[in-house]
């Protein structure tokens, strides 16, 4: 008897190691974010409370780009969410918002409808990112079986139905991101939050004729389960186009969107064709395919007038349930700001708008470069970090926390070093042994030098636990 | 199914746990089934084939133990070796057999004669038709008597763990085992312990040497244009490599699923590549062919019986066949032939040998002599590999050129060699890898016994430990997954 209990205790051990373990790696290797290239919001949506989204946007990256919830949040108090995913095909759409519905009751869903044109995945990390970046479960199950039954090889199914066989080879590309829970990823509401603008030649299709696509049987089988869904859940389904520099195959589809919205009684936004905003060239893409949050601001200003007046959508600022939401604003406008700081020229702009910045640590270099000795163009600047004109006119370097500048070197390769940690995970080592040596300053295992310049100004954002600018004047 | 396939970790679990709820005299019923549903997952039509060769041999064995006369014996033990080794000639043979005499033929200017037919080789055909044809001559023996229940038969040519690549068992050995299904006790924890061991092991062998290692080794065969001495050597000792982790993988884990089943199959490798010989070697590597070989036709050409050059002549015979077996091309027959001569010059030379090791008063017994010996035979039979895995002879030759004539040390240190499939981080995986098996291998060959036993004496929290570290090693660094697709096992293609 001693010995069948010790066997069985043995065995259960050995399995709660075993469970435990698998499940530490897969947190570690299962599909993240981390390359901040594509993005799923899935990680965003399982972070978030239940029963707290009230519209939803479900797309491609045209979705995450186009509709910044942080915006509605801003203008109404309205908690939308994107559950989008890069290049989200039709049946994955379908089953994301399937997904999304198992927590949540939105009133109004906006389908965007990029997916009708293509079909299959051209990039297998696409499928990957569709598939696994939703937890394991009878709809992702579903979800491979739908995709693999029309595009790809049955074959495949299980070895996304047990995902290790795909996701096992990450132990190659792992990162600090895999193991150590990125903070924007608890509050971003969806959108790919960029500032970042490029110039583009013309967005939308005013010039094309009228002329819609036939749709073939699987796009149409796909408008119709969504309206399905629609009429299953009681959510209110609205197809949209968002605006970029659009071709006329792809307009031909939205056009058949159109047609077919018409058709079944819902509503179709077209921003290709839609003349009540007008997006500036200049600020409001990312690029071609893309609006930024400029473009977004626009939309979320569009539509918010538009919600207000056709759904009884309860404006949720102030309840602390609602945190996220508040968070992502913040967010969405600390992105702003770091882009501001990494794009400003003028020092003294640069440095007011700093001097405002919660949250972060900064690092101030100034360092006589080959000669060069223009440390009294900084004074006005480092007073606002209550450093001294004397302090500032001597060089050395400063610790800036909570607006207060600390000096920890003063040039001078004697003096001991100087250690700060930021976060949980990285530390500052501030030193001085040679003019512009990467080695003076140093945060984890990168250096930074001021290179050819007096001063350097180096800034750590507590919020990503990250260097998000890095200056020198 | 692939023994390292999510079919095979499913299958294997509800086979395993059906047979251990089942009544001990019908066992053998539900692995029959579960072997041919095994064996037709690959493709169900070749399920004729294998059906025919039990029925042929089935017959054949319950004919020659009711034949009086020997003479009669014989002619039935030859109709059955002979119908079995038709369908082997048939499917695996005729391809190479047409395009020698097609060769032949056009060089006295006569036009090639076209196929009749165009067959896929069959899985496994080479291993069961072996051990059907082993199981008639030991009738014809008389040492055994022929199996009259033809389930219990089929099962014996059939049985899933050792079907498409071997142990080749012999009938005193598994159809015994099978035969007292029904009186002994099959399911033992000891057994499941060892046996899961066992197939973590093989898996371990598989999935983190030979499959990581045969990404290097195909990588240089196919660009031969970009190698010179370094990386065709470096070849040659992965593909040394290769083969031996992935064989006797695929054997770790077949002796491990049977041993769960609570059958036990014979052991086909034992540390080869810590032979001092090439005679040695052989005791060593897939002893279940070379045993078949030395029983049913070394033996029978008369073995060592008949002087020197009969010896030596029996010998040539054997390995030639034996190579033969392995594929047909004459890559493969020069392969075999390499290890015939081999061991005629070690037998030759053995007195020569031993007379200069006395007369320089060599201390034979000294590790460095010994590790010389093993890392002679080492080098010996990693050139015959060269052979063996070049696909023809123009490859061949191309590869052995490159190996003697382009000297390019350089590679090693202008990072040129990680353009072979391999970068650095996955070179270091594949050389921890390696160091755990030559541990494994030392232990393996010190205490004569297989991983699953040397893990059964150890206590309990060891094991478990050590069954977590290949689990979890396997699932992250083995290669396997939608990216990887040359997972078949090579041993599979014989």
């Amino acid at each position: 008897m001693k010995k069948i209990i010790a066997r069985i205790i043995s065995i259960v051990l050995f399995c709660a190691i075993l469970c435990g373990l698998l499940s530490y790696a897969y947190s570690a290797l299962r599909w993240k974010d981390t390359t901040e290239e594509y993005f799923s919001s899935f990680d965003q949506l399982y972070g978030t409370d239940k029963g707290l989204i009230d519209v939803v946007f479900v797309g491609s990256s045209h979705c995450y780009d186009s509709a910044y919830p942080a915006f509605f949040w801003e203008n109404a108090g309205i908690s939308a969410f994107d559950m989008a995913v890069s290049a989200q095909d039709r049946d994955s759409s379908y089953h994301h918002l399937k997904e999304l519905l198992k927590d949540h009751d939105p009133k109004v869903v906006f389908l965007e409808v990029y997916g009708l044109t293509y079909d299959e995945q051209l990039l297998e990390g696409n499928t990957y990112r569709n598939i696994l970046s939703m937890k394991s479960s009878l709809n992702s199950f579903e979800l491979a079986k739908d995709y693999f039954g029309r595009y790809g090889d049955k074959k495949d199914i299980p070895d996304y139905v047990f995902r290790f066989p795909i996701l096992h080879t990450r132990y190659r590309e792992l990162q600090r991101k895999d193991y150590v829970t990125y903070a924007p990823n608890e509050y971003v509401r969806g959108e790919h939050v960029t500032w970042d603008t490029e110039k583009i030649e013309y967005y939308g299709s005013f010039s094309y004729e009228y002329s819609p696509a036939q749709l073939e049987d699987s796009q149409v089988e796909w408008l119709d389960k969504m309206c399905a869904l629609s009429r299953e859940e009681g959510f209110d389904l609205i197809l949209y186009a968002a605006p970029y520099q659009t071709t006329i195959p792809d307009q031909a589809f939205y056009d058949a969107a159109s047609d077919y919205a018409a058709e079944h009684g819902i509503r179709m936004i077209d921003f290709n064709r839609n003349t009540d905003i007008s997006f500036d060239l200049s600020t409001d893409f990312l690029d071609v395919f893309h609006t930024n949050a400029s473009g977004a601001k626009k939309i979320a200003d569009y539509l918010t007038p538009f919600l207000k007046e056709n759904y009884d959508l309860t404006d949720h600022r102030g309840d602390a349930r609602y945190h996220q939401w508040d968070e992502d604003l913040a967010y969405v406008n600390r992105i702003k700001d770091i882009k501001y700081l990494n794009t400003e020229e003028d020092p003294s702009a640069f440095f007011e708008r700093l001097a405002q910045m919660d949250d972060v640590t900064v690092v101030l270099s100034l360092e006589e470069v080959f000669g060069w000795r223009y440390f009294e163009n900084f004074y006005d600047s480092f007073a606002l970090f209550g450093i001294s004109n004397e302090d500032c006119e001597k060089g050395g370097k400063w610790v800036v926390c909570n607006g207060e500048g600390i000096k920890v070197n003063d040039n001078d390769p004697s003096q001991a070093p100087y250690f700060l940690e930021l976060g949980k995970h990285d530390t500052l080592r501030v030193q001085y042994v040679d003019t512009v040596a990467p080695e003076n300053i140093m945060i984890g295992t990168e250096g930074y030098s001021a290179k050819n310049r007096c001063l350097l100004v180096l800034i750590y954002d507590h919020t990503t636990d990250e260097v998000v600018a890095e200056r020198r004047f | 199914m692939l023994f390292n396939s999510i079919d095979f970790l499913i299958f294997f679990p509800i086979v395993t746990a059906i047979y251990l709820i089942l009544p001990k005299k019908v066992k053998y019923i539900w692995l029959l089934i579960a072997s041919f549903y095994f064996y037709m997952s690959w493709n169900p039509k070749y399920i004729v084939l294998i059906v025919f060769s039990i029925a042929v041999t089935y017959a054949m064995g319950l004919i020659i133990e009711k034949a009086k006369k020997v003479s009669a014996k014989k002619w039935v033990l030859g109709l059955g070796i002979a119908a079995n080794l038709g369908v082997l000639f048939l499917f695996k043979y005729l391809d190479f057999f047409f395009d020698n005499m097609n060769s032949l033929l056009s060089a006295v200017g006569i036009h090639a004669v076209e196929k009749p037919f165009d067959f896929l080789l069959p899985v496994g055909i080479s291993f069961y038709t072996f051990q059907a044809i082993g199981y008639c001559i030991d009738v014809y023996r008389g040492e055994i008597k022929a199996e009259r229940n033809i389930a219990r038969y089929a099962l014996f040519v059939s049985f899933f763990p050792q079907l498409v690549a071997g142990p080749i068992e012999r009938s005193k050995n598994l159809l015994s085992q099978l035969k007292e299904m029904g009186e002994r006790r099959l399911w033992t924890y000891d057994g499941i312990v060892s046996g899961f061991g066992m197939m973590l092991w093989g898996l371990f062998m598989k999935m983190m040497i030979a499959d990581r290692v045969g990404i290097f080794v195909d990588a240089v065969y196919d660009n031969l244009f970009m190698t010179g001495t370094v990386e065709t050597a470096a070849a040659a000792v992965g593909f040394s490599l290769q083969i031996y982790a992935d064989f006797a993988g695929y054997s770790a884990i077949a002796i491990g699923a049977a041993r769960v089943i609570g059958i036990d199959l014979m052991e086909n490798f034992n540390t080869p590549y810590f032979s001092t010989g090439i005679a040695d070697f052989w005791r060593r590597w897939h002893i279940s062919l070379s045993t078949w070989f030395r029983d049913y036709l070394y033996i029978p050409l008369g073995g060592n019986r008949k002087g020197k050059f009969r010896k030596y002549l029996n010998l040539l015979i054997t390995f030639l066949v034996s190579g033969l077996w392995h594929g047909a091309s004459w890559t493969f027959v020069i392969w075999g032939g390499i290890h015939a001569v081999y061991q005629i010059i070690e037998d030759l030379f053995k007195p020569v040998r031993e007379k200069i090791d006395k007369a320089l008063n060599v201390n034979r017994s000294a590790f460095s002599y010994k590790f010389g010996q093993i890392f002679f035979t080492f080098i010996l039979t990693t050139f015959a590999w060269i052979f063996f895995r070049a696909r023809s002879i123009s490859v061949l030759g191309e590869f052995l050129r490159r190996l003697f004539t382009k000297w390019d040390p350089w590679v090693l240190s202008d990072d040129s060699i990680y353009s072979f499939g391999l970068d650095a981080r996955e070179m270091i995986i594949l050389f921890a890898s390696v160091f755990v098996l030559l541990i494994v291998s030392f232990v393996r060959y010190k205490k004569e016994a297989d991983i699953g036993e040397i893990l059964l004496r150890q206590n309990r929290p060891f094991r478990i430990i050590v069954f977590i570290l290949l689990i979890m090693t396997i699932i992250i660094f083995g290669e396997y997954g939608i990216e990887f697709d040359s997972n078949k096992f090579i041993y599979f293609d014989f």
